[in-house]
């Protein structure tokens, strides 16, 4: 039973309890004027910031008081947006590098190292971390959150690892749904486009008993892209993709202290992935979540939180036996395995699962007038599974343990310090200490400066850690190793500073955010070759091979001067200065990692709405020329991409009709070279019934 | 009646262009006095914390003095947040400014326990509640905290703006609903007054700590045009904010806030008293009291206010809005 090992986990573990207990003191720290029972105001109930949006601390935070660069994407914006997929809204950020893998595989990193599975990014859907641990990285297809459901999405840029965990260790992301409050009645969404695009969701929001709730079911499907060819060499492009999601959000209020937010949800993928050779990926993802919440009378918080994701994994693969494998029938001479007979070493299919528990306690109160914190004390199991991922059958588990607080300290009017701290451990790696500290100095209102320093480790997943992918003859002989990972595989480390400026100009219709960054990562967790008894000699260790230094700056614009008329805009500049250990002893080959640069980045994006209830809207996109990383070199290119709509109210029921052309122009290649984006053009109505 | 309802009667007495004059005429006769006494008077603000709001008080009062009368305030800055009692000395002030409960607080019970000390205070940052709990403590009664020269600026601006002007806002308005707490329940008989005045019906909604607020809010808002919720303790305040902007976004029902934030989150218009209209205020106080004995030991209400308005929401709901003067006219004119 997992979560018995869990509970015991925290009984053993002192500096948890001790923790709890500090977290327990602090919850009545809070000093008071009055008792609590006086029904006495003060200028604080009437000054008191409402919350609405959490910031990167986990504390409800100005933009001026943050301790890192926070880009906003909000309803607005989504709803302007020439995005058809969540993916495309991070085309939006600055210095991110978002792109198909294949039709059905996303990714998006923030500077560096943006692979098939990005690794380095923490996302979090409503708090809850769908970070895999089994492919290390978010398996973005299989989330099945629409765009309508999303309220708005916070995307720190920068190390959030003191305030996030070991994840987010070159960005976080948080993406917000709807409250079910907000709606009321049917929506009825559909998308029919280019490339077999055949979206649709239902979704209901009303309510159960004194609970509201919203149920949403969708489907997405696409063919992915059109067959292409690389080096002259026609290939097929299997990547089409099938998606069928049900989520349910529930809210329930029991007191004005208390709230209770439930969610669920289950899915099924499947999708074809591959490079140049594709195959079936079928997945199946469910999970659970639960939230309670307190506020004090002092307007401190308590939030309880648990959830469950679960995420089972089938790859339909072509049989293979050996002699299919090697070109060599079991009669030749060259036979490698003589006296041993021809079998079967590759199944039609594999599977492999994941799973998590989470469970976290957080307190957010002010133990002084100009002090403010967060503290949370958390336990985490993973369990991963899958014998051509591990070369076994049983289950790969960890569990781990972090402790965090944020302070918030107010030492002037015009000077902000925000100090985090986050301790983490696990059953399979040094624990650590990651911590950043701030200073926000606010010139006046409108024109505010940042610095800030972050040092932050990120653990190895159980996939980094415990990977041994090799194909058996059988139980003694190993007849290729693909993967293995090495035994003292340690934690990746990251040094970073920062200055930042936030400023509000044009009576705050203009907003600009401007970040100039200097990253150090060492002990970063790659591949390096190296010499193995199988048939071809030569494996990959998963190990710390690389070592690189980030240098560069981001601008981010949004004006807004009225309801009608939206304008966002960033360019980004990231060079890499780093390089890896390609090969081990004692052929030491040292490569450099300078390629995997995304220079310059920029994006824009327009949106007007018309007295007729028309929206135009538009986005560009310039990435110049690199190499993805573990993925092959682009050339530079801009993507254009349109976007009509229009609302038709009939009674109560709304109806909103979009056009969208995604990449106006020639077709540009993402991530590989055969993948090619032709022009998309997708018809959208959404019905909306209260 | 409340300290409040006197002194609204009293202060509607006197005209606005009565009191400017006022103001200018204590302004001159203290440059004169001060001219004939060469010391410069002592002037303390005792600050709650050094956060922005307290802090733009103190600066924008302490600019219009430098400004007004130039050389004739020797003005010194204590934080409650940063010190002992112990290191407060009062008597060695001729006034003294208190910002915030906290600072109202420290400076009461250093008077309360020195009988001798007689030297004018004003709190202000300080709602009515506050004032009144602490003139209980330390001095048995508002009028005990009056007789010790001891005035205030409540921060609380009157609910009647914030009908008004929804009415203001929303001509065709049928029905309001107010939110009421523990703390403001007793207003309900007055704001209903105020309501039916306007001509609108009213419906009232009573939370309390162990309500479910959305089970209770939930009916009265899908059943009015227009939601005020009126300020209560933190813990009301907070945990019906973010549920009263979803409803009202959810039923298209506009809210009445009343905090700058309050609006940013959602609230088609807000009603409040702003750093600069406390500073306001104060700035002339503080000439009034140290002139004239007869300021002193009295409660105000809030002559300032700032109304400000969420044009994303409006435009969302469909209600147009005219300059910021318009309303503001009509709420002084009645």
């Amino acid at each position: 039973m997992p979560f018995t090992s869990v509970i015991k986990r925290v009984r053993a573990s002192s500096y948890l309890l001790h923790a709890t207990m500090f977290l327990g003191a602090s919850m009545f720290a809070c000093g008071a004027l009055f008792a609590s029972d006086d029904y006495v105001l003060t200028e604080e109930d009437f000054l008191v910031e409402i919350p609405l949006v959490s910031g990167p601390t986990h504390m409800d935070q100005t933009l001026a008081q943050t301790p890192a660069s926070v880009t906003i994407i909000d309803r607005q914006t989504i709803q302007a947006s020439t995005a058809v997929g969540l993916i495309d809204l991070f085309r939006l950020v600055p210095g991110f590098q978002t792109y198909f893998v294949d039709g059905s595989r996303m990714g998006t990193t923030y500077h560096a190292l943006g692979d098939e599975y990005p690794r380095r990014l923490e996302v979090k859907v409503d708090g809850r971390s769908v970070y895999e641990s089994l492919f290390s990285a978010v398996e973005w297809s299989s989330l099945g959150v629409t765009l309508d459901e999303i309220e708005y999405i916070e995307v720190v840029r920068g190390a959030n690892a003191a305030a996030d965990g070991s994840n987010a260790f070159l960005a976080s992301i948080n993406i917000v749904t709807r409250s079910p409050l907000l709606d009321s009645g049917w929506v009825v969404n559909s998308q029919l486009g280019t490339g077999a695009t055949r979206n649709a969701s239902v979704a209901y929001t009303g309510k159960l008993g004194s609970a509201h709730h919203r149920t949403t079911l969708s489907f997405r499907r696409n063919d992915g892209f059109d067959d292409s060819s690389f080096k002259e060499t026609p290939i097929i492009v299997n990547d089409s993709s099938e998606n069928i999601t049900a989520n349910f959000r529930g809210l329930w209020t029991p007191t004005a202290s208390d709230s209770v937010e439930f969610q669920a949800g289950v899915s099924d993928s499947d999708l074809g992935i591959g490079e140049r050779e594709y195959f079936n990926r079928n997945i199946f993802y469910r999970y659970q979540y639960v939230n309670w919440t307190r506020l004090t009378r002092g307007g401190n918080k308590i939030k309880l939180a648990l959830y469950h994701n679960d995420l089972d994994i089938t790859d339909e693969t072509t049989p293979l036996t050996l002699s299919e494998a090697i070109g060599v029938p079991d009669t030749s001479p060259y036979w490698p395995l003589p006296g041993l007979p021809d079998k079967l070493v590759i199944d039609d299919s594999n599977h492999s699962e994941s799973e998590r528990w989470d469970l976290e306690l957080r307190s957010t109160f002010n133990p002084l007038d100009n002090l403010r914190a967060v503290t949370g004390v958390a336990l985490r199991y993973d369990r991963v599974a899958g014998q051509e991922l591990f070369d076994s059958s049983d289950d790969m588990t960890r569990t781990s343990h972090r402790a965090y607080s944020n302070l918030e300290w107010t030492a002037t009017d015009k000077l902000v310090f925000n100090a985090g701290l986050i301790y983490e451990d696990n059953t399979s790696a040094d624990s650590y200490h990651s911590y950043r500290v701030a200073g926000n100095y606010q010139l006046n209102q409108n024109h505010i400066f940042r610095i800030a320093h972050n040092r932050s480790f990120r653990s190895p997943t159980l996939l980094e850690n415990m990977q041994k992918q090799v194909v058996r003859y059988n139980e003694n002989i190993i007849l290729d190793a693909s993967v293995i990972s090495d035994s003292d595989i340690d934690n990746e480390q990251l040094r970073s500073i920062e200055f930042g400026y936030v400023g509000y100009l044009f009576d705050q219709s203009l907003n600009l955010d401007m970040r100039i960054y200097h990253e150090q990562l060492t002990d970063v967790i790659n591949e390096r070759r190296s010499g193995y008894p199988d048939l071809d000699n030569f494996v990959n260790i998963r190990d710390n091979t690389d070592t690189l230094d980030v240098d560069g700056f981001e601008i981010q614009v949004q004006y807004k001067p009225d309801e009608r008329f939206m304008l966002r805009g960033y360019y980004s500049f990231s060079d890499i200065d780093g390089w890896t250990l390609y090969t081990s002893p004692p052929a030491i080959e040292i490569r450099d990692l300078g390629e995997y640069s995304l220079k310059h980045g920029a994006g824009l994006m327009a949106s007007y709405r018309y007295d007729s209830g028309i929206t135009i809207s538009s986005t560009a996109n310039y990435n110049a020329a690199t190499k993805h990383f573990r993925g092959q070199p682009v050339e530079s290119h801009t993507r254009v991409d349109l976007k009509a709509a229009k609302r038709v109210t009939a009674g109560r029921s709304k109806i909103d009709l979009s056009f969208t052309v995604q990449n106006v122009g020639d077709p540009y290649s993402e991530f590989y070279q055969y993948h090619n984006f032709e022009t998309q053009y997708i018809l959208g109505v959404r019905l909306s019934m209260p | 009646m409340s300290i409040w309802s006197h002194c609204t009667a009293r202060r509607r007495g006197q005209p606005g262009k009565t009191r400017l004059v006022s103001v200018v005429v204590a302004l001159l006769l203290m440059t004169l006095s001060l001219k004939v006494n060469a010391d410069p008077l002592r002037l303390l603000f005792l600050i709650s914390k050094p956060s922005a709001d307290y802090v733009a008080v103190m600066d924008t009062v302490r600019r219009g003095l430098e400004k007004t009368l130039p050389g004739q305030f020797k003005v010194s800055v204590e934080f409650v947040s940063r010190q002992n009692d112990s290191d407060l000395q009062p008597e060695s002030n001729d006034l003294i400014v208190t910002i915030g409960t906290a600072a109202a607080d420290t400076a009461y019970r250093q008077i309360a326990n020195s009988q001798d000390l007689s030297l004018p205070i004003l709190s202000v940052l300080i709602t009515e509640s506050s004032f009144s709990a602490l003139a209980k403590r330390y001095f048995g009664s508002d009028e005990g905290a009056f007789v010790r020269h001891i005035s205030s600026v409540f921060i609380d601006q009157p609910v009647d703006r914030s009908i008004r002007l929804a009415k203001l806002l929303l001509p065709a308005a049928k029905k309001t609903s107010v939110m009421l707490g523990p703390s403001s329940a007793g207003q309900q008989a007055r704001i209903a007054k105020i309501i039916d005045k306007t001509g609108m019906e009213s419906e009232f909604v009573s939370i309390g700590a162990s309500d479910n607020p959305i089970h209770k809010i939930e009916p009265a808002l899908s059943r009015s045009d227009v939601f005020i919720p009126v300020p209560d303790s933190r813990l009301i305040n907070l945990a019906t904010a973010k549920w009263i902007l979803h409803l009202s976004y959810r039923h298209k029902v506009p809210v009445i806030a009343f905090s700058r934030t309050y609006l940013r989150a959602g609230a088609l218009a807000a009603v409040f008293s702003s750093p600069d209209n406390v500073a306001k205020q104060t700035l002339e106080l503080v000439s009034q009291i140290i002139l004239s004995p007869e300021h002193q030991g009295r409660a105000y209400e809030p002559e300032y206010y700032s109304i400000h308005f969420n044009y994303s929401v409006a435009a969302s709901l469909k209600v147009p809005l005219r300059e910021e003067q318009f309303y503001r006219q009509r709420l002084d004119g009645e």
